[in-house]
Order: C-alpha cells, then structure tokens, then sequence
C-alpha cells in the first residue's frame, strides 16, 4: 500500500491529481517548488489550510478558493496533497463517478488503480 | 533574498532630500484596476484589459493634487516583492530608483484579504502608503461591506473606497493623497514603524472582527451559485468550450472579417472609393500640376505612393485591423481570454508555452507586430523566444488573413488543404523547436479573473487607442516601402531582382508574376497578400499555385515592421536564428506541398 506524506492519525492525504471534479477539502501540503512560485501561490490563496473545490480535471486540474479561482499544471497538482471533506471520505470508492454516468468509467477506473492502492 | 530591506530605502531619501516633482506609484496585484485608476489620474490612456498581466512596462503621467503637478507612475501588478518575473523585476527596480513619496496600494475590495502578504511587504517600506479598496462596485453587489474607520486604525494607513468604473471615490482619494503628500508632519506609516521587528504580520482572524461590517459569502466553498460562475463553467467545460473557441474564431475571421471587412468594407472603399473617385482625381490633378515626370511617377505609378501606399493602407488593412482590434478587445475586457488559455494549456505546452501564450499568438492574428510586443507577458526568455518565432513564422496577421480567406473563399477544397498545411507545419515547427531548444517550461499557476461585462466606451476607446498606433507606428512602413519599389521600378532594379528570384519560385511551381509579390513579403507580408489578391483577381494564378503560394506567403517573413520590433525586443542573435529557421521552413513547406499537389495531381 502506497503511503503519503500528508497521512496521519487515519486521516489519509491523496493527491489533488487524484481527485474528481466536483470533490471538495482542505489543502494539506504543497511540495516546494521553486522559492518564487512559493510566493505566488500564497498570493493567490494556494495555501495549506485552505478549503478548495475541483471544478474540472481536463484538460487541466482548475480549483476553487475561498478569494480566487485557478487552474495548474497537472505536475504541480500531483504535489499538492488535500484531505478530503468528512461528507465525501465516506462515499465508496467510485460512487460518485457511478452516479454521475450511470456507470464506472475506464478513466476512472484506472484513476483508482493508480490513486487508491 | 529580500532585495528591498528599508536601510537601502533610507540611504536614497537622505541623498535626495528635496525632490524636484513628488512621484506617487501604483502598486498592487495584477488586475485590480491600477491602470484604469492611472487613466483617470493622469487623464493619460493606459491599457486596461480584464486579464493579469495587461500592463507589461511602467508608464508615467501627470496630475494635478491642488493645483501642483505630481507624476504618477502606473506599474505592473506583483504578486509579491520577492517574485522573479519580468513585471516584479520592473516594479523592484522602479520601487528602488524612483523612490516615490507616495505609494497607491491598489486592492479588490471584494477579496481584500489575499493581498495582505503584499501589503505588509510594502508596508514595511516605511514610505508613505494609501489602501485603496478599489472595484468597491462588485464588493458591495456580493454583499461585502467594509468599516473603513475601523480598517484605518487597524492597518494604521489611510483606506479610501473607490470604483474606477463608476468613477466613485475618486475625489476623495484626491484628497487623501493631498494631504498625505503636501502635509508638513511626518507620515502616518512613518510614525510607529519598529525597525527592528517591522510590520507585525496582523492576525487574519481578529482583523476582520471589526472591519467587515457584512460578509457576503461564507469562507467555505459552496458550488457555484452566481451567473457568472455558472457562466465560468460553461467556457471551461471542453465540451462547450472547443467548439466555442473554434466557433468564434470562424466568426471573427471568416464573418467580420472575410465578409464584412474584405468583402463589404474594402469593396467600398477600394472599389468605389479610391477606384472611381480618387484615383482618377489623383491622376488628373497631377497630370495637370506636376510638371515633373518623376515625381509624378512616384506618385501615381505602378508602386506610386497614391495607388500602392495610400490605397492599401486606407482601403485593405485599415478596416480589417480595425475590424480584428474591436472583436479582441470585446474579448479582453470580458475576461474570455484565461478561459481560452485554460483550454489552450496543455495544447500550447506541446509548444514550449502554458496557457498565457494564448493571448500573443490571438492578438497576433490581429497585428504580429502587437503580438510580438505582447510576448513580454511570458514569463521566461525561452517561452518569449518561441512565442515570437511562432508569430513569426505562422501566425497571419488580420490584413493577410483577410485577403487569403477573400482569395481563397471561392475555392472551398483549396481553403481547406491551406488551413489543413499550415496547422501541421505550424504545430510540427512549434514542437520540434520546443524539443531541441534547452530547458523547460516551468510549472504554471493562473487565475482567473471574474468575468465582467465589458464597458462600450472602454472596448471603443482601446480599439482606437491601437488604431492610432497602428497608423503611426505601421502604416509610414507602408510609404516607405511604396517608395523604394517604386525606384527600385523606376531604375528596373525590379526586374532584375525579380529575374533573380524566379527560378527558386519555379521550383514551387508558380509562375514568374508571384516573385514581386514575394519580394513585397520581404517588407510587408499583408502587403504582399493584397498583391496575390490582384493576381488571382486578374487571373493569373491557377489554384494549385494560388494555394502554395498562399501558404508560403502565411510562413514567410514576419513584415519590416515586426521585424524590427523582434529585434529591439529579442536582439540580433536571436532575430538572425528566427529569420533563418523561417526561411528555410517556409521554402521547404511550399516546395513539398508543391510536389505533393503534383504527385496526385488535384
Ligand atoms: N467592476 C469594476 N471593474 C473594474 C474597476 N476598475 C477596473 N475594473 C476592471 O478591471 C479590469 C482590470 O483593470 P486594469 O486597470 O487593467 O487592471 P491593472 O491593475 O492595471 O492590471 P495589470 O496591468 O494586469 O496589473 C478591467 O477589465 C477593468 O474594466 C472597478 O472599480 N469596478
Ligand atoms: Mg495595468
């Protein structure tokens, strides 16, 4: 099982990458980058502790903040872990997507098998 | 690390103690309205576009506080003192040369609470330091309210409420910044200043228990509710935005342009306009009153500044650019552009740019001379780079695609294999040059900005803001170069030329009649569009070659104006590798879509 750096006390962290629109949390980390970007990011809002919504995946990830909405490269969104909220942590694996299209999709499925593991 | 510690900054006011004009500086995030609030200040037009990052270079101008002149100096919006993009660097440089006496700290009231890192940054210059909440309009329509007064002491500044579009809060500001620069004692901000400890970074929580009178939305995220929002996820949705991107871009250019510009307008104005009424006029009135034969040939001969210069630049591209300007400022000012750069990311990635390339490589279909100005916007030197070689090289300006999509119209499958050819070399050029040059793009973070309804006169007074510019800054190209054929004609230096040039074209299959047209492209390419224009008009050309030699004529040289910009802008070394790279790519793209026609023979 794949562990990540965010995890703790049963909480588990996932990647932003991981998520699917529409998912919702709290930023837990963001991997540094570069000492500039690092600034910008506070600017915009793009801080731990921040609660976000991911309101689309494709092309790329685009989030919501509390003062701004953005979108990122999918690099940056594979280093930034988030909790997910308590609502959402207990919906089994892939429902939402199953609601939503009536049935499990392969880009889901592979999501999963990449994320979840 | 932190270039900007305040001993430095006590060092320069000692040395100039008196100075000569007080300077106020704008300074605040990118797109809070710092250049609008500029214009109304100075009464000076600065560029104003709903998208971050419109003012790429500080611009100066003068106001009037009480009847004494101060210089304002209107900067390109931080995201932080420590950043390392072009527009920080500019703003640093300008914060320590020009040590203002006042600074203007530009926010968007309705998300105040984002700047709050910046302020604190700048706070602990010590200068002299108003808060203005600007787009106070917006705060108060989401429900936000503020209690200045409390705001006041709290940050220990002066706070001022405005609305650079409803023109509110612009008389007090005057005031406050009155006061603050021709009083006697010493600044607020000044006063109480701990040196050693600085700023105290205020606690996020307590500020805000006396400042905001009403919070319209709650701090936790809730799906989107607003029109606008709605609106937001409908354009970045691929499976609408795609379609729409591609939708408007045919509407632009094939509707406004190709119709209404190449068709309607310039109809009018070249045929009815100039070839009934002031060509002969010309030609009469000369004839009588021009005794010289050679200036009269100047004038009025084949390459003659009358016919060629004048007629072309009044008659083709000025309604077509203008035409292209309104449509991309509509665009602008709405906020559709980081939409279209969201959905252009990852594609415009393959090209060594993120999603910011969009707007130079759009802009650029108006005037590549514009674009390649507009690639400042990027943030390193290598996506400037490629940015302005893909302007160069592919992306055709709005006089030439108006003229190519009007020659082209009448042949359907020819307009196709054109678009169709030129998006492959295009986008193989782009990816191949992204691959062999070193480095990489670094990571991309963009925001948003809300999207507005654009203002008429704002879109009306930009529009005519760039039209002047083009006419001042390109159309003398167009002279110039009228009076160099015309001698280079006169003397039949032309002919020589042409004769010299010939064979390469006969390798791509075009008759002779085209190298003038080329040698045009050489100096201006739109220039040389409207002559392929009169040879397919006078039935010269078949389609075969109209359609190489319109491809050839996309690819080629960027025109003397872009050329010059390109090398003020990127130097010789880098101009030289971007005019080899386009000459070879465009020769080689026309001599194999050349035998590819023959070898199936269309
Ligand atoms: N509703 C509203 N919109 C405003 C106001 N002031 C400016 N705007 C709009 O905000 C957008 C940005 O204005 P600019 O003046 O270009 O902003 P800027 O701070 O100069 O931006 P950069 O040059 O990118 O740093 C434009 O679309 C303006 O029309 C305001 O008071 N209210
Ligand atoms: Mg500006």
């Amino acid at each position: 099982m794949r562990r990540y750096a965010g995890e703790k006390g049963g909480k588990k962290a996932v990647p932003l990458s991981c998520l699917q629109a529409g998912q919702s949390g709290i930023i837990v980390s963001i991997r540094p980058v570069r000492q500039a970007d690092s600034f910008k990011f506070r600017a915009l809002g793009l801080i731990p502790g921040a609660p976000f919504l991911l309101e689309r995946t494709f092309p790329v990830p685009a989030l919501r903040l509390p003062y701004s909405s953005l979108f990122l490269d999918d690099e940056l969104a594979a280093g930034i872990l988030v909790y997910l909220t308590e609502s959402q942590k207990s919906l089994k694996k892939g429902t939402r997507q199953k609601e939503k299209y009536g049935r499990y999709s392969f880009y889901s499925r592979l999501k999963e098998f990449f994320c979840h593991k | 690390m932190f270039p900007l510690r305040n001993r430095s900054f006590e060092k320069v006011s000692k040395k100039n103690e008196v100075p000569a004009q007080k300077k106020v500086m704008l300074i605040g995030f990118p797109n809070v309205g710092k250049s609008l609030l500029f214009q109304h200040l100075t009464g000076r037009y600065a560029v104003v576009s709903n998208y971050p990052g419109t003012t790429v270079d500080y611009s100066r101008g003068n106001g009037r506080l009480a009847g004494k002149a101060v210089e304002i100096i209107d900067t390109p919006g931080i995201y932080s003192l420590h950043g390392q993009g072009q527009d920080e660097n500019i703003t640093l440089e300008l914060l320590k040369k020009e040590n203002p006496s006042l600074i203007l700290f530009v926010a968007e009231a309705a998300v105040f609470p984002r700047v709050m890192d910046l302020f604190v940054e700048i706070r602990r210059l010590s200068l002299p330091l108003i808060l203005v909440l600007n787009m106070i309009d917006e705060a108060e329509q989401r429900g936000i309210r503020y209690h200045l007064p409390a705001l006041e002491s709290e940050l220990d500044v002066p706070v001022v409420a405005t609305s650079g579009t409803r023109r509110t809060g612009l008389e007090e500001l005057k005031k406050i910044m009155t006061k603050v620069l021709f009083s006697p004692e010493p600044s607020q901000t000044a006063a109480g200043f701990d040196s050693k400890r600085g700023w105290e970074r205020p606690e996020r929580d307590g500020l805000w228990d006396g400042v905001l009178l009403k919070q319209g939305r709650h701090s936790g995220i809730t799906a989107a509710s607003s029109r606008a929002e709605k609106l937001h996820l409908l354009l970045i949705n691929p499976w609408i935005g795609y379609p729409l991107a591609v939708f408007l871009l045919f509407f632009c250019f094939y509707y406004i342009m190709g119709i209404l510009g190449a068709g309607t307008a310039v109809r009018f104005l070249e045929e009815k306009l100039f070839g009934e009424i002031l060509l002969p006029a010309c030609s009469f009135l000369t004839l009588k009153y021009l005794g010289s034969a050679f200036v009269r040939e100047l004038l009025m001969g084949q390459f003659g500044l009358i016919p060629m210069a004048l007629r072309y630049s009044l008659a083709i591209v000025l309604p077509l650019v203008t035409m292209y300007f309104l449509c991309f400022a509509l665009m602008e000012d709405c906020g559709y552009l980081p939409r279209l750069s969201y959905l252009l990311h990852k594609p415009l990635g393959y090209l060594g740019l993120d999603g910011r390339g969009a707007v130079p490589l759009v802009l650029g279909f108006g005037c590549g001379t514009m674009g390649v100005l507009v690639t400042r916007l990027l943030e390193t030197r290598r996506e400037r780079f490629l940015a302005t070689f893909l302007l160069s090289l592919g992306i055709p300006c709005s006089a030439q695609i108006g003229l190519i999509v009007g020659v082209l119209a009448p042949y359907p499958k020819v307009f196709f294999l054109w678009g169709f050819s030129w998006g492959i070399i295009f986008s193989l050029a782009g990816v191949l040059l992204n691959r062999m040059l070193p480095g990489r793009r670094g990571y991309t973070c963009l925001e948003f900005p809300p999207l507005r309804l654009p203002q008429l006169t704002a879109v009306l007074r930009k529009t005519s803001a760039r039209v002047y510019w083009y006419i001042k800054e390109i159309i003398p190209f167009f002279f110039m170069i009228s009076l160099v054929f015309q001698l280079l004609y006169m003397n039949g230096y032309l002919a020589l030329m042409e004769n010299f040039m010939a064979p390469l074209f006969r390798h791509l299959g075009l008759p002779s009649e085209v190298t003038g047209i080329f040698l045009f492209g050489f100096l201006r390419r739109d220039y040389a569009a409207a002559g392929l224009y009169d040879l397919v008009r006078d039935g010269v050309l078949d389609s075969s070659s109209v359609l190489v030699s319109a491809l050839v004529l996309t690819l080629f040289f960027p025109c003397i104006a872009q050329l010059i910009i390109i090398i003020r802008e990127r130097g010789y070394k880098e101009s030289f590798v971007i005019l080899i790279l386009i000459a070879l790519i465009s020769y080689g793209a026309g001599y194999l879509l050349n035998s590819f026609i023959s070898a199936v023979s269309l």
